[in-house]
């Protein structure tokens, strides 16, 4: 059946130059290139690693079939031929067939994604099926042409498996971080509620310490030598600088865990009421100049006030001797942020101690000499981180300090 | 009208500080404590030996701390304003807490102010200056509780 299959091609191709005339004479040239070209595409049809069916669009059967089609299903070349579609299980059935010729005929292509097919071993294959149905010479004729995807469906399948498998362990992992994360959260609240407690306690017996101190020296200094009133003026400062401290400690955990909603604040007014409100920034020993009018900054503005006003109380604090504190305040616009310094002529902080600064506790000077907790930097930072601001210093011993925070420009 | 105080402090030196400062600035009500929270309850509904409101008299102000030993402050704030004769009752919080959700508590509760415990006997001066001045000198208290309920049963019979 090949056989004379081939020949009928054959017929065909040699027949059509004449074209039913019979009076043209093909010469030997072009009986030559003929053969070239047959033989060329012959290759190809038996050559090609995909399965090509040639079927009969009026009998719907198959005519041809490539060697990588025997191969793929284990048909023999005669079982194959004669069969139609369906026969072989490419379609499910015979109405299915019918459809595929009746939508060939109207657009002479038809294109199958993703079919199934079981080869005579059983063995499942996916295929690809492109369709085409052209004039050969007076007839038609349909090419189908089968890719084997069952490899590329496999790979799919897997990658399809192994995505939905990350996209799991991300979603899991997401989950891990969330609930780590609140936990964490709840500890971190725990621990500040905590050591707020224990802040606040340490305060009842303090104010013991300082009352009874103190009405001892108003009520009872005449019964002390003045080496015992210069004793309990001690106990009182002591007690008066831990008030202090725990103060701040409390300040520091009351300022909130999390970012700070931020809105438009004028800087301008709110340095302003800061001087007006702190006394140590009130005495006439205090010299303080704003340049200007200081812009408004994207902030939160009890977080900012509690900055600023640290930085201002620190500026009067920390001066030499018998020197009258000088502030400079100013704003520098840097691309869309607002620089503010707070320069002062106090006793300036070694380039090596500028780092521990910032931290809990860290103090570069005596404690005897100035009075603080070591809490203030610490809590401009916070204060300022909270706000997604930067806060550094430039600084030298014995050279004044000049502080700065750094927030987003507003309009306001 | 009763003129007694109703001091709620579990912590003794406080009360020391609080009876010290109101001596020093010369005023003399009387006052009474009640060293936890429980205690104070029991005081203001008269049981066992607060019967005896000869000894014990309803007080015209309350003075809360709120961080007190088994009912704390804020309970026997909200305890108080449930009692229908007490609802009137000058009740000011004495805490040294600052915290803001404590201040709200407070005001929600029926707080009638609230102060900041100081830490060194002049401004606890200070402090009880102000309580002289303003809770006892220049601010009209509501009637007492005996006198406020028969004030409400004689308007209750008067009206038509």
């Amino acid at each position: 059946m090949a056989e004379k299959n081939e020949r009928f091609e054959m017929q065909t191709l040699t027949q059509s130059p004449t074209d039913g005339n019979g009076e043209t004479k093909l010469d030997e040239a072009a009986q030559a290139a003929l053969r070239v070209s047959e033989i060329r595409y012959r290759r190809l049809f038996e050559a090609a690693r995909d399965g090509v069916l040639l079927l009969d669009p009026d009998t719907r059967k198959i005519t041809d079939v490539n060697p990588f089609m025997i191969e793929l299903l284990g048909y023999t070349h005669k079982q194959f031929v004669g069969k139609e579609l369906w026969e072989i299980g490419l379609l499910k059935d015979q109405q299915a067939s019918q459809e595929m010729f009746h939508e060939l005929r109207e657009n002479h292509f038809i294109r199958y994604e993703d079919l199934p097919l079981k080869s005579t071993t059983g063995r499942t294959r996916e295929v690809e099926v492109v369709a085409n149905l052209y004039q050969e010479d007076t007839r038609e004729v349909i090419q189908c042409n089968i890719r084997d995807i069952t490899q590329r469906k496999k790979v799919e399948h897997e990658l399809a498996l192994a995505k939905d498998k990350i996209s799991r362990h991300a979603v899991e992992l997401e989950q891990t971080v969330a609930e780590r994360t609140a936990q964490l959260r709840e500890m971190i609240g725990e621990l500040e509620a905590y050591s707020y407690s224990i802040s606040h306690d340490m305060r009842a017996p303090l104010r013991a310490m300082r009352g009874f101190s103190m009405i001892l020296l108003e009520e009872h200094s005449a019964q002390l030598n003045p080496e015992g009133i210069e004793h309990l003026k001690r106990i009182d400062a002591a007690a008066g600088r831990m008030d202090v401290l725990i103060q701040e400690v409390l300040t520091y955990t009351r300022l909130p865990h999390e970012e700070v909603k931020l809105e438009p604040v004028d800087l301008d007014s709110l340095v302003r009421q800061i001087i007006d409100t702190y006394p140590q920034l009130q005495t006439g020993g205090v010299e303080i100049h704003i340049e200007g009018v200081l812009p408004g900054v994207l902030g939160g503005e009890a977080s900012l006030a509690q900055g600023i006003s640290n930085l201002l109380t620190n500026a009067v604090k920390f001066v030499a001797p018998k020197i009258r504190p000088q502030i400079n305040i100013r704003a520098e616009t840097i691309g869309d942020d607002v620089r503010l310094w707070v320069a002062d002529n106090g006793i300036g902080i070694a380039p090596e101690d500028q780092a521990r600064i910032f931290k809990m506790f860290e103090r570069v000077d005596h404690a005897s000499v100035y009075e603080g907790s070591g809490m203030g930097l610490a809590i401009v930072r916070k204060a300022v981180d909270r706000m997604g601001g930067q806060f550094g210093v430039e600084s030298e011993a014995g050279g004044g300090s000049k502080f700065w925070i750094q927030l987003k420009k507003a309009d306001l | 009208m009763s003129n007694t105080i109703l001091l709620v402090e579990d912590e003794v030196n406080d009360v020391f500080f609080m009876k010290h400062a109101f001596m020093e600035i010369g005023l003399d009500n009387p006052m009474q404590v009640a060293t936890d929270g429980r205690e104070a309850i029991n005081y203001l509904s008269g049981v066992d030996k607060y019967a005896d409101r000869e000894r014990f008299p309803m007080p015209c102000l309350v003075l809360l701390d709120l961080k007190l030993p088994r009912v704390m402050g804020l309970e026997v704030l909200k305890w108080i304003r449930e009692q229908p004769e007490l609802e009137t009752l000058i009740v000011i919080i004495l805490s040294s807490s600052q915290l803001m959700p404590d201040i709200e508590w407070a005001y929600r509760l029926g707080a009638n102010a609230y102060l900041v415990k100081p830490s060194t006997p002049p401004e606890l001066r200070e402090l009880a200056t102000g309580i002289k001045l303003f809770w006892l000198k220049l601010n009209h208290g509501p009637p007492a509780p005996r006198e406020s309920m028969e004030a409400v049963a004689a308007h209750g019979v008067n009206t038509p």
